[in-house]
């Protein structure tokens, strides 16, 4: 059939009626589990599988035709009335969707490699779809054998790596009566090995593309309005080559106008003088009268030519725009199978559906908070039993929220579980030796929750099948910060645990307040703004060593912008303070700032990836005579104020013991994410070793050409030259033959040390080791204790 | 064929009807060919063309502080007048200066005369002068601007005849020196791109 060309688009058709079929499907079933009295997705659902069914009748897939047949046959009797849906059921009824999902999927050639499994595997499930469902079955084998598409869903991809329709249909106690039993326990037998490369070819197939040839979705009324903009725009610039004409009719007529003045002066005749006096009167009232036009025209035009290039401008960053929902499609069916595996009961919301979320930034999201929810079923809510005892509602709630607040896209991830326990946490910190005790003892909830996002930090007892597989917080967090965007954790005991993802929508405009500080040009989003106030100088007054103004009759603590932003301060020796006051819903803060400038729209760009999250800084922006400026980041900012001010002391744990003295040991410490580049920084440093940083095995390289190291502690997966690249590459070059290197991974399977040790290294440790003090321990035996 | 015959009949046929010093020339252009003009010919046209200049590197020289320094037009992305720079706080350092706009993108821009620790003799001078350019290296996402003194121009020359940096160099910048290029007028240091993307990233982190 693939060598049909006419078959060929026909089944492009049915791929795009399999995707919205399915799509519907997975839905309505989702919601009738959720509810089975209410019937009024059953008429979608039925009009889903008839669809489906003549979709496939007319490219000739039978055993699809028959698949879609029975489904729809289910949905007639649960119509009627005659049968309920039970889990088990939706359980069957949710492969069949695979099915049609792997078919929406699958690329054209590989159709008859998938019949010959696929056709089979439909045959059974319709078959076990005609046979009724054993009652109370379901529970025991969710709980103690986890059935195969629970499995795979829990895996690498969950959205693409969808379970196969084959294997466990066999393995569950409810599949047909003794007499047919044999048969489809054979044919799944001899169906999963096939099925399963099909879908890894999928995947390997289904690779992103290069950047620029990327796909996207954009509205088709956006693109029309663009269009239109577009051609406007056009129209305006020929619009000007217009008036260029007439501005050479102005210049005929200002020559003109020249050589009769010339030959007025020569003139001598009185008659003659006074007949160019009038041409010459008539020559300039011409011009002026094109000049008039001109200028009207000119005017007009530019009014038009801008008012074009702003709208194009804002529809091309609306187009950019998708509704939140696109991002969260996958996650009711994840969270479903999830919690059945875990036997759990759990009920998921997304509200903000329709919230305008920047394309690219919910591409990004969908890993971050398949991470989060994920970790919502697994370790925020509770057990059924659980759950009853503390006196809550059996089902537990997990909310997915996008809202737009204060020029910032908010999205939360909350579920009403256990919530973090702060001082398991605290113990767990200690006795990973992240701080000592007195340090531990004296930090708040807040500072805790920040030990959640370090790489391999996991609060789970054990390493379970769901989570703990050596991902983390710390990527949800890497990706946030990727944006400039940040996220906190708050979490109650018995109350449960939210996560918050403050992302900038990038490209979007904001209003802000300019001002100056140290001599440069900073802006305050003007939403985040409470006042803008100027502070009589004999109105601050130190109280318990800091500065205070009174405002509304509330006192206000005042900070030097230049103090925060740790630059150079200067005296303006005016009589009055320029103040940017802000904290919105807490203690107000002031920011002192040398001079106010006034409002600005500025487009807000990202600052440069390798910057980093920069304190106090959210994005960069021009000014209108396209300087660079920098938007403040005003919660960040906030933060620090009210540590400097005296209640954080955030500052202490992070200047540990500075040793100076002999020549300490210099340590090259190479890894691409911050975070770990950051914690063996620190943890060396604290040691008393002069530690250097670089990205990747490349930079490292150069690092290493450029001045002389004492050790080498480099990370395995790299982009551009990875860890082992760069042994290699070491231990090819004479100079570095005695070099100790030490390898830190998240691999810790034995053929990666293998690797590692066959390339050079000296030592290889997991992410692990700074939990404890191997890998402190590690670097001293190679190159002593620095002293 | 065919109209190169017509040509030369034409030829022909007018150099009879023109003056004197018409068929002269007409004459000496339609001479018979010698044996070994023919052969000299046919030697030139089968001689094989002159080897491309192989290897040719293309080099930007410019002036910062008080050295004359290269960069490989292949690494560099652009160059553009001088431009404001900003400070980034917690980030900007001797080394790191900034933001600046570099057409329109916000880029990150490194002191090349403190990273090569060349000293700034004349500063105040050329501070002001409007020869003053930004050089923009490498490729996203390793990019960097620097701001140099001057350019001079844009030169090709064989690597052969580049020299390898002398130990007097002074350290830092030997650092970053791929190699020496003998100019018509004195010598310039080749700068390695890849070394001074990471010297700049290393005084970032």
């Amino acid at each position: 059939m693939s060598n049909d060309l006419s078959g060929f688009s026909m089944f492009d058709l049915f791929r795009a009626e399999a995707e919205t079929h399915a799509a519907a499907l997975s839905e309505g079933l989702l919601a009738i589990e959720a509810d089975p009295t209410d019937l009024s997705h059953v008429d979608k659902l039925m009009r889903a599988a008839h669809s489906l069914k003549g979709a496939a009748r007319i490219i000739g897939l039978d055993s699809v035709v028959e698949l879609a047949h029975t489904m729809e046959d289910c949905f007639l009797s649960v119509q009627k009335g005659s049968e309920r849906l039970t889990s088990a059921r939706v359980d069957q009824l949710l492969r069949g969707v695979d099915v049609f999902q792997q078919l929406a999927g699958l690329p054209e050639d590989q159709l008859d490699a998938w019949l010959k499994s696929g056709d089979a595997d439909c045959t059974q499930l319709a078959e076990s779809l005609r046979q009724p469902v054993v009652e109370g079955a379901t529970e025991g084998v969710s709980d103690d054998k986890p059935s195969a598409p629970a499995a795979s869903a829990a895996g690498e991809e969950p959205t693409t790596a969808m379970a196969p329709p084959d294997g466990p249909i066999a393995e569950e106690p409810e599949s047909p009566p003794a007499g047919s039993a044999a048969t489809p326990a054979e044919t799944s037998m001899v169906a999963t090995p096939s099925a399963g490369p099909t879908i890894e070819t999928d995947e390997a197939e289904a690779q992103e593309p290069a950047a620029e040839d990327r796909v996207v979705p954009v509205g088709a009324g956006h693109l029309n309005r663009i269009m239109r903009l577009a051609s406007e725009s056009m129209v305006d610039a020929r619009r000007l080559q217009a008036m260029q004409q007439s501005l050479s009719q102005m210049r005929d007529s200002q020559r003109r106008f020249s050589e009769l003045l010339d030959r007025f002066g020569e003139s001598g005749i009185q008659t003659d003088r006074t007949a160019s006096l009038d041409e010459l009167r008539g020559l300039n009232r011409k011009s002026e009268q094109l000049l008039q036009d001109h200028g009207t025209r000119l005017e007009r035009t530019l009014w038009r030519s801008e008012r074009t290039a702003t709208a194009l401008y804002h529809e091309v960053i609306g187009s950019r725009m998708r509704p939140f929902v696109e991002g969260t499609q996958a996650f009711p069916r994840m969270i479903r199978d999830l919690a059945r595996k875990l036997a759990k009961r759990v009920s998921f919301q997304v509200l903000g559906g329709s919230v305008a979320v920047d394309r690219d930034i919910l591409r990004k999201l969908e890993a971050p908070l398949n991470h989060l929810l994920r970790n919502c079923v697994d370790h925020g809510i509770e057990t059924a039993r659980q759950r009853q005892s503390a006196g809550k509602p059996e089902t537990g709630t997990i909310v997915l929220e996008a809202r737009h607040h204060a020029g910032m896209l908010t999205i939360e991830v909350r579920d009403d579980g256990g919530g973090i326990d702060p001082e398991r946490l605290r113990s767990k910190i200690v006795q990973r030796k992240l701080v000592d005790d007195a340090m531990a003892a004296d930090m708040t909830d807040d500072e805790l929750f920040e030990f959640l996002f370090l790489p391999g930090f996991s609060t789970a007892g054990e390493v379970t099948e769901v989570s703990g597989r050596g991902v983390g917080l710390d990527v949800v967090r890497s990706m946030v910060q990727e944006v400039s965007g940040t996220v906190r954790v708050e979490s109650r005991p018995q109350q449960g645990t939210t996560f918050s993802l403050r992302l900038p929508v990038t490209l979007s405009v904001i209003r802000a307040a300019l001002a100056e500080i140290a001599g440069e040009t900073y802006a305050f989003p003007l939403a985040k703004l409470v006042r803008i106030v100027r502070v009589p100088v004999d109105e601050i007054r130190p109280v318990q060593g800091r500065q205070q103004f009174t405002l509304d009759d509330t006192s206000v603590g005042l900070v030097r912008g230049s103090e925060i932003l740790d630059l150079p301060g200067t005296t303006t020796g005016d009589d009055t303070v320029s103040v940017m006051v802000i904290g919105q819903d807490q203690q107000p803060c002031g920011i002192a700032v040398d001079r106010f400038i006034g409002e600005q729209d500025l487009v807000v760009r990202p600052l440069d990836r390798r910057l980093g999250k920069v304190p106090h800084i959210s994005a960069a922006a021009l000014t209108e005579a396209g300087e660079p400026l920098l938007i403040v980041d005003i919660d960040d900012m906030l933060q620090s104020i009210r540590q400097l001010l005296g209640e954080g002391r955030l500052r202490g744990m992070m200047s540990v013991a500075e040793h100076q003295g002999k020549r300490r040991r210099k340590v090259l410490v190479v890894d691409d994410s911050i975070t770990v580049r950051e914690v063996e920084r620190q943890l060396l440093t604290t040691c008393g070793y002069d530690v250097q940083v670089a990205v990747d095995g490349q930079d490292a390289w150069h690092a290493l050409r450029a001045e002389p190291f004492d050790l080498l502690i480099t990370d395995v997966d790299m982009p551009r030259m990875d860890g082992i690249q760069l042994i290699q590459t070491v231990r090819n070059d004479t100079r570095f033959e005695e070099l100790p290197i030490v390898i830190i991974s998240y691999k810790d399977r034995e053929e990666d040390r293998i690797r590692g040790f066959e390339a050079g290294a000296n030592a290889y440790l997991t992410k692990g080791s700074f939990h404890d003090d191997s890998f402190v321990k590690t670097v001293a035996d190679l190159i002593g204790e620095s002293d | 064929m065919n109209n190169h015959h017509e040509r030369d009949s034409r030829t022909q046929s007018s150099a009879q009807d023109r003056s004197p010093s018409d068929a002269a020339i007409a004459r000496l252009l339609d001479r018979p060919l010698a044996a070994e003009d023919l052969q000299a010919a046919t030697d030139r046209v089968a001689r094989p063309l002159e080897p491309p200049q192989k290897d040719v590197v293309r080099l930007l020289v410019f002036r910062a502080g008080n050295e004359r320094l290269a960069l490989k037009v292949v690494d560099i992305t652009k160059v553009t007048g001088a431009t404001t720079v900003r400070r980034i706080p917690h980030r900007s350092n001797k080394i790191i200066r900034g933001l600046c706009n570099v057409d329109g993108d916000l880029l990150l821009c490194g002191d090349l005369g403190r990273l090569l620790e060349l000293g700034n003799k004349q500063a105040a001078e050329d501070e002001t002068s409007d020869r003053r350019r930004m050089i923009v290296i490498g490729r996203e996402p390793d990019q960097w601007v620097v701001e140099v003194d001057a350019v001079e121009g844009m030169l090709s020359m064989s690597p052969d005849v580049f020299r390898d940096p002398p130990i007097t160099v002074e350290a830092s910048l030997a650092r970053y020196t791929s190699s020496l290029l003998p100019l018509d007028d004195g010598m310039a240091t080749l700068l390695d791109v890849g070394l001074l993307a990471s010297g700049f990233q290393a005084a970032l982190a």
